[in-house]
């Protein structure tokens, strides 16, 4: 299970993106100014940390120096959306940003990209009877390979990391496709029919009304 | 051209034209004058001559009584002695030489224009490179006395001195020429130096002056110039400052509001798409609903501070005690249910403003220090006259601001302790509006206060008018 500090001194955000990410199977912890983060990063290591840059006490970017001390990849929140803020947390070595106000999803993708490129997920994600190697691309199915498309195998995988959550229709086609969403092709209803097809999946992949669609597991 | 040779070339010229017109005329004057007495002292021989040949002839007349010719009378006066050696000669009424003492013979055109009444003329006259008067007087019998006098020396003088005074002019002309030409060059030497700094202002470096000295035009256009290089650095750093703080407003701004919005849209996405038990429920719309509260805070203030920027107030003259004890009214119990000590030293005096909005900075300003204080600390609300105005005080025994943020307080969403100032409610936009109110009525509002030291707010109020009209913004 990996571990993932957050530094954040909105409780209403820190709490926010904590009960997220545990959701999501990580193990969170909080520090809510610089001194704490630096103490608790000495004491404990953790595969990531979620940085605010403005935070009482030491700055963001004093705390994301020390962490890179260490070799743990930093993902840090801005507030303010500043390319020269974003510019200079990037050159100071942290992995990526997220610009406040962000989507659960977003900070769902983001944490588990920069833990996939240092190699801190599971390689693994099942569900069900269906077991995904990330590594290889593969999916199976009770022990038998399943061939997919990339479309659709991106589209399990996007899925498979967030269970139990509905995820609107424009985060999917924006996650799987990339690029602004619009409604008419239906592409999204398309492709989350087929793998549903595919793979069995008619009772655990959900439409919701007017949103989008859920997997339940 | 540069302007130095310009200069030269102009001034050259004239003063060498001039300078040539002077000399000639005092050189032509000089010599008519001169040549005027010679030709004096000529007539004055001639007239001499002429009567001592009349004289002589006289004689021979009442002597020898027509039994005499004009030679005789002239041998006569040869050998009665003559002091023009030389430069004599007579006619006879017919035009023929008759006496003529050595062979100088010049000739000349004077004996041809006299008769009965003009008996006495005269020419200069050149011959051989010499220069002679020819003076001529005609005697009652036609015989005419001819005189010659050398004059050479004055053309020659004259010559000399024309000669002598062109060179003088040339070279003087030429020595003031260079000497324009340098101090022209060491005059505009300054202006060289003025339009290099400028080049150099130009091209952004605003720390750059001239060296100004010396009390002509050029010296006072490197003052102005200095004067004027100042305040356009003043200014560029205004704006920059100006820029700045615009900047931080934006961005504390967006920070501001940025951050309600997360929680706001990060709980709701929670409760519109995860299944929450209803004790998270409760808690995501807890979250929602003092997040949105801070929203609302947040754009009343906003609206405030752009209202009060525009409204026009109006100002009348206020009682300084009065003012004070309402203050004192709304805060004394505050103050005293949070265990500090309520003072007020408030002298008479009065100023002009407007009641409302002057109770309200001093709350806000009373509200922060209590903020800012801990359980058994002294507020200290102070006023007075204070040479032509007035002045207020507010005074904590709190934490106090490090001097580096004093400068930073009144502006928009700073807060020196971002989480305390949070819990007690505040969005860092409470001094920007003390500050304005203060603004509106001419007062200046310093700070003084260190970490640890407590604060100390001064609200300088300018001389009372007896009735006032102020326009906001």
């Amino acid at each position: 299970m990996n571990r993932i500090l957050i530094v954040e001194d909105e409780e209403a955000i820190s709490n926010l993106i904590r009960m997220n990410l545990v959701r999501a199977g990580y193990q969170c912890d909080t520090a809510g100014d610089g001194i704490t983060a630096v103490n608790r990063l000495q004491e404990e290591s953790f595969d990531l940390v979620l940085l605010d840059i403005m935070l009482p006490g030491l700055n963001g970017y004093e705390v994301l120096d020390y962490a890179r001390t260490l070799e743990t990849p930093v993902i840090f929140l801005t507030a303010m959306g500043e390319t020269e803020q974003k510019v200079r947390g990037l050159m100071a070595g942290a992995e990526d940003y997220i610009s406040k106000p962000f989507e659960l999803t977003e900070l769902l993708a983001r944490v588990s990209t920069v833990l996939r490129r240092y190699n801190k997920t599971a390689r693994r994600v099942s569900f069900l009877d269906i077991e995904i190697d990330t590594d290889a691309m593969t999916v199976t199915k009770r022990g038998e390979a399943v061939k997919l498309t990339r479309k659709e195998y991106e589209l399990l995988l996007l899925f498979a990391r967030n269970k139990n959550r509905t995820l609107y229709r424009e985060t999917i086609y924006e996650n799987v496709w990339g690029g602004e969403y619009s409604d008419r092709g239906r592409t999204v209803d398309l492709h989350v029919h087929r793998l549903k097809k595919k793979l069995d999946l008619e009772e655990h992949i959900i439409a919701m009304y007017k949103i989008g669609y859920r997997l339940e597991a | 051209m540069k302007l130095s040779w310009k200069l030269f070339f102009i001034t050259t010229p004239v003063m060498i034209l001039a300078l040539t017109f002077f000399g000639m005329w005092l050189i032509h004057a000089t010599f008519s004058d001169s040549l005027e007495k010679e030709i004096a002292q000529c007539s004055l021989e001639n007239q001499y001559a002429a009567t001592s040949y009349i004289l002589a002839h006289r004689a021979y007349e009442d002597t020898l009584a027509g039994r005499f010719t004009e030679e005789d009378v002239v041998g006569g006066f040869h050998e009665a002695g003559s002091e023009q050696e030389g430069c004599l000669r007579i006619y006879d009424a017919g035009g023929e030489v008759i006496y003529e003492d050595n062979g100088l013979a010049i000739p000349n055109r004077v004996r041809e224009r006299l008769d009965e009444r003009h008996n006495f003329g005269y020419e200069i006259c050149e011959t051989r490179g010499e220069y002679y008067v020819a003076a001529l007087s005609r005697a009652e019998n036609g015989v005419t006395v001819e005189t010659l006098h050398r004059v050479t020396d004055i053309f020659r003088d004259r010559d000399q001195l024309s000669e002598t005074y062109r060179l003088g002019l040339l070279i003087a002309s030429l020595c003031m020429g260079v000497v324009i030409w340098a101090v022209m060059n060491l005059s505009l030497r300054k202006t060289a130096e003025l339009s290099r700094v400028a080049r150099t202002l130009a091209s952004g470096d605003l720390g750059i002056r001239v060296r100004a000295e010396g009390s002509d035009e050029i010296g006072m256009l490197a003052r102005d110039f200095n004067s004027m290089a100042d305040t356009m650095a003043e200014q560029m750093e205004r704006l920059k400052e100006e820029a700045a703080r615009k900047e931080r407003f934006t961005s504390a701004f967006a920070h501001e509001l940025k951050t309600p919005l997360t929680s706001i849209i990060g709980y709701s996405e929670m409760m519109a798409t995860m299944d929450l038990s209803p004790g998270e429920i409760r808690m995501c719309g807890d979250y929602i609903n003092r997040q949105s509260k801070r929203l609302q805070s947040l754009s009343y203030k906003l609206l405030g501070m752009s209202l009060m920027e525009k409204q026009k107030i109006e100002l009348g003259p206020i009682r300084c005690t009065e003012l004070a004890r309402q203050v004192e009214a709304v805060e004394k119990a505050l103050v005293r249910k949070r265990g500090m000590v309520w003072r007020m030293d408030v002298a008479e005096g009065w100023i002009t403003g407007d009641r409302d909005l002057l109770q309200s900075l001093f709350l806000n300003l009373i509200d922060n220090g209590v903020k800012a204080s801990s359980p058994g600390g002294v507020i200290l609300f102070f006023g007075r006259p204070e040479g032509d105005g007035y002045a207020f005080a507010v005074a904590d025994q709190g934490t106090g601001v490090a001097k580096e943020e004093l400068s930073r307080l009144t502006e928009a969403f700073y807060m020196v302790d971002k989480s305390r100032s949070r819990k007690e409610g505040g969005a860092g936009l409470g001094l920007t509006l003390c500050q304005e109110i203060a603004k509106l009525h001419g007062a200046a509002m310093t700070f003084d206060s260190d970490l640890g030291k407590g604060m100390r707010i001064c609200v300088r109020f300018p001389k009372a008018e007896r009735t006032g009209r102020r326009d906001g913004g």
